[in-house]
């Protein structure tokens, strides 16, 4: 007997999952839900399910937006206030650790009162582990997956004459970057002169974006890719090192070889950019291999498969420190759903959280080219659930496989001001405010330190402590300092 | 009942009203300065006496706000008096069509600032913005107006010019009307010039006028939020996180609501001090304008 393929497991677990899905029995008589939703792309995560749940679980949804990066203060000010804004809220699983002791219902007894677990273990590992749970509870439930590849023009590389000229200039051969050194210098060669169909010199690298909102996306998984974390085992920085610095380093010299005024663009101009331009080396989440099959997604209007047949994909490069080779994806942003501890409703909520969970009913979400939903679940990995993008095998598969070495968003209380502290100092250095890369990071350090007193160092450690206990079970293989 | 009783009998609902919805807030913030609030589940606020107040002069990104927020505000408020008087007086010469001129002039103090904001970040976008193509056709190369200094702090400085200029020429174009013709007619039998009826009469009469706008401009600039943190983000690094900007973080990025409520305290103090200030100079130069 052959061994059962992923395709095979997929199936079976159908089975078991069209047990779990479904509303079983109805919940609360008419029920409505108050529902805080991330606005535009990401309302369809919703709203592809408002009609099934009234007509299958009673349950109406009152869908109230708010702004992506504010929205977890909309939580606050419900716990603030005691409660009752909202039923179910929505918000990046960075905020996991500012919401979870206060604000959200841990979700294990409704996970078996109504027969979900098998819905729970359909959720991708690195997910399930890292953004649905806080302090050994199940406390959310992810409706967006995100994770980034390095995406390259396989017209550049696979190029015969460019691999003559690449070899005859640096001595090695062309191929997909396996380090950052490699990833610079095939950078450096594709930039500047008209290598692709477009006739115009072409570029080496592009990144997401660089915006200061969210500049430490690109850097952390280099960090960790070069020996760093988060924090070390005492509680300090873990990123304070050579190894920050060298990341940090790195990518601004990547910077000059990315298209002009890179530093300053918005995502949607980036991915805009990358249909308009030759560029050779894409670091990009997988909204551009879902959605740049479209022709008119919400991210991008000049996409299509002709435009993304050029792409290969792969993981991020890595760093080989001490004979030991690292490469960390940037696993940030993704989204969940969680229920409020002051919610009286919290059975009917739980049905929401099981549909978008249910493999037949997420799929109207993902397959959707005006939806920002990323895979998530086991099952979304399979071609033959996209009747409408089509995104070729090679990208799922890579999609799949680079969240086995995912580097996930720090989540302790404060992830705000940490981060904030961080990315003030990343962005000096990489936009020129600030020269030395050791010194914006022993800068970010000593905030870092400072909010960590401020908001109780053994607090903090313990939460530290539970976090980095799930990065072992989620099999990630970052240093441990 | 007395007719005194029966006055303030009529008068408590909307003293309850102004007590419940002006100082209520005013007192919780009070409260909230001198308290800490947990994340965690039914954790009770914790009482913190003076301290949120006496860490702020050692936080050293409050500092730096309170300075990036001091240089925006002379520069932008400046400007905007400037080009205000200026625009006033263009203005007040014109006869037709003037309450139409006004009109428009009220539109971009109008729109809102998150939409300003945007509307400023896409003109100074680096890559697509129209001031860079503007300068790229003069030979000048393209600027990272938003992430590099000083340009960014010249890009909001641009954005709170182009929004408040319009509503102060309004308000000294009011100032002008108020003007006497037969002083006006007076200085110029007597023989003075155009400088010299500026200097004597005209800005003399606007003083009040300058004062209720310059004050305005000077709290616009204090609770700036939207349009440089559109603009900007705070960026580069943190060299333009203005006090508004800074509050926002720490209430709601940094969940100190202690300290946010401290802060906010702090500048009603200080903004208060500072009209106060600033009405004892300019009407004491006034009345002095006045008698001369």
């Amino acid at each position: 007997m052959t061994d059962p393929t992923r395709r095979d497991a997929l199936r079976w677990g159908a089975g078991a999952l069209a047990l779990a899905a479904g509303c079983g029995r109805p919940a609360e008589a008419a029920s409505t839900l108050k529902v805080m939703s991330h606005p535009g792309q990401i309302l369809p995560i919703l709203t592809h399910h408002t009609e099934y749940l009234k007509k299958t679980c009673g349950v109406s949804l009152r869908i109230l937006e708010s702004p992506d990066p504010t929205s977890y203060l909309d939580a606050v000010k419900d716990q603030q206030t005691g409660g009752g804004r909202y039923d179910i809220a929505m918000f990046f699983p960075r905020f996991n650790g500012e919401l979870a002791p206060g604000y959200l219902r841990p979700l294990d007894d409704l996970i078996e009162k109504h027969g979900a677990r098998p819905l729970f273990e359909n959720i991708v590992d690195a997910y399930r582990i890292l953004y649905s749970e806080w302090g050994g509870k199940t406390v959310a439930v992810p409706v967006d997956g995100d994770v980034a590849m390095l995406y390259y023009r396989k017209d550049a590389i696979e190029n015969p004459e460019h691999r003559k000229k690449f070899k005859d200039k640096y001595g090695a051969e062309l191929a997909v970057p396996r380090t950052w050194e490699d990833f610079a210098r095939v950078a450096e060669f594709f930039s500047g002169w008209a290598w692709g169909p477009s006739g115009r010199p072409g570029y080496g690298f592009q990144s997401a974006t660089w915006e200061r909102a969210y500049i430490e996306q690109q850097w952390a998984p280099m960090m960790a890719s070069a020996g760093g974390n988060w924090f070390t085992r005492d509680f300090k920085p873990g990123w304070n090192n050579p190894a920050g610095v060298r990341a940090l380093r790195d990518l601004k010299s990547l910077l000059a070889f990315a298209p002009p005024g890179s530093i300053s663009l918005s995502w949607n101009q980036t991915m805009e950019n990358i249909f308009a331009e030759d560029v050779a080396l894409v670091l990009w989440y997988m909204d551009l291999g879902r959605l740049g099959m479209s022709r008119n997604s919400w991210f991008a209007k000049s996409g299509g498969p002709e435009k993304m047949k050029n792409f290969g994909y792969a993981p991020w490069p890595g760093y080989e420190v001490g004979g030991q080779y690292r490469n960390f994806n940037s696993m940030f942003y993704g989204r969940v759903l969680g229920i409020s501890r002051f919610s009286k409703q919290p059975d009917a909520a739980f049905q929401v959280l099981k549909t978008v969970l249910t493999p037949e009913r997420r799929i109207l979400a993902l397959d959707d080219d005006q939806s920002g939903s990323d895979m998530f679940l086991k099952s979304d990995y399979d071609p033959a659930v996209f009747k409408k993008l089509a995104p070729p095998a090679a990208f799922l598969e890579t999609a799949r496989r680079v969240l086995d070495n995912g580097f996930p968003e720090m989540q302790l209380p404060g992830a705000g001001e940490y981060m904030d502290a961080l990315q003030g100092q990343l962005h000096a250095y990489l936009t020129g405010s600030e020269n030395d890369p050791a010194k914006a990071l022993q800068a970010a350090a000593e905030r870092w330190d400072a909010i960590t007193e401020r908001l109780g160092r053994n607090r903090q450690a313990a939460y530290w402590a539970d976090v980095s206990a799930r990065y072992k079970r989620a099999g990630l293989k970052v240093a441990d300092l | 009942m007395t007719a005194r009783t029966f006055g303030r009998v009529l008068i408590a609902p909307a003293a309850a009203l102004f007590l419940a919805v002006g100082t209520g807030p005013l007192l919780y913030a009070l409260y909230a300065s001198l308290h800490a609030f947990p994340a965690e589940a039914d954790a009770a606020p914790e009482w913190r006496g003076a301290s949120n107040f006496t860490e702020l002069p050692r936080d050293p990104q409050f500092l730096r706000s309170v300075v990036v927020t001091a240089v925006v505000m002379v520069l932008a408020v400046s400007l905007q008096l400037g080009l205000g008087f200026a625009v006033a007086l263009a203005l007040n010469r014109v006869q037709r069509g003037r309450g139409l001129v006004m009109s428009l002039l009220l539109i971009p103090s109008a729109i809102a600032p998150i939409v300003a904001g945007i509307a400023w970040w896409m003109l100074f976008n680096a890559r697509t913005g129209p001031v860079n193509a503007i300068l790229e056709l003069v030979g000048i190369p393209p600027v990272e107006w938003t992430v590099t200094m000083p340009w960014a702090l010249v890009a909001i400085v641009t954005a709170l010019v182009w929004q408040w200029t319009p509503f102060v020429a309004v308000i000294l174009l009011g100032g002008l009307t108020t003007i006497p013709p037969s002083v006006l007619e007076a200085a110029t039998l007597d023989g003075a010039g155009p400088w010299r009826m500026l200097r004597d009469i005209t800005i003399p009469y606007l003083r009040p006028f300058f004062l209720v706008a310059g004050l305005l401009m000077i709290i616009e600039t204090v609770r700036l939020y939207e349009v440089p943190f559109y603009l900007t983000q705070g960026g580069p690094g943190n060299e333009t996180v203005l006090s508004g900007i800074y509050l926002f973080k720490l209430a709601f990025n940094f969940r100190n609501f202690g300290g946010a409520s401290a802060m906010a305290l702090l500048f009603v103090v200080v903004l208060s001090a500072i009209a106060s200030l600033y009405v004892r100079v300019v009407s004491g130069r006034n009345s002095e304008g006045r008698t001369a």
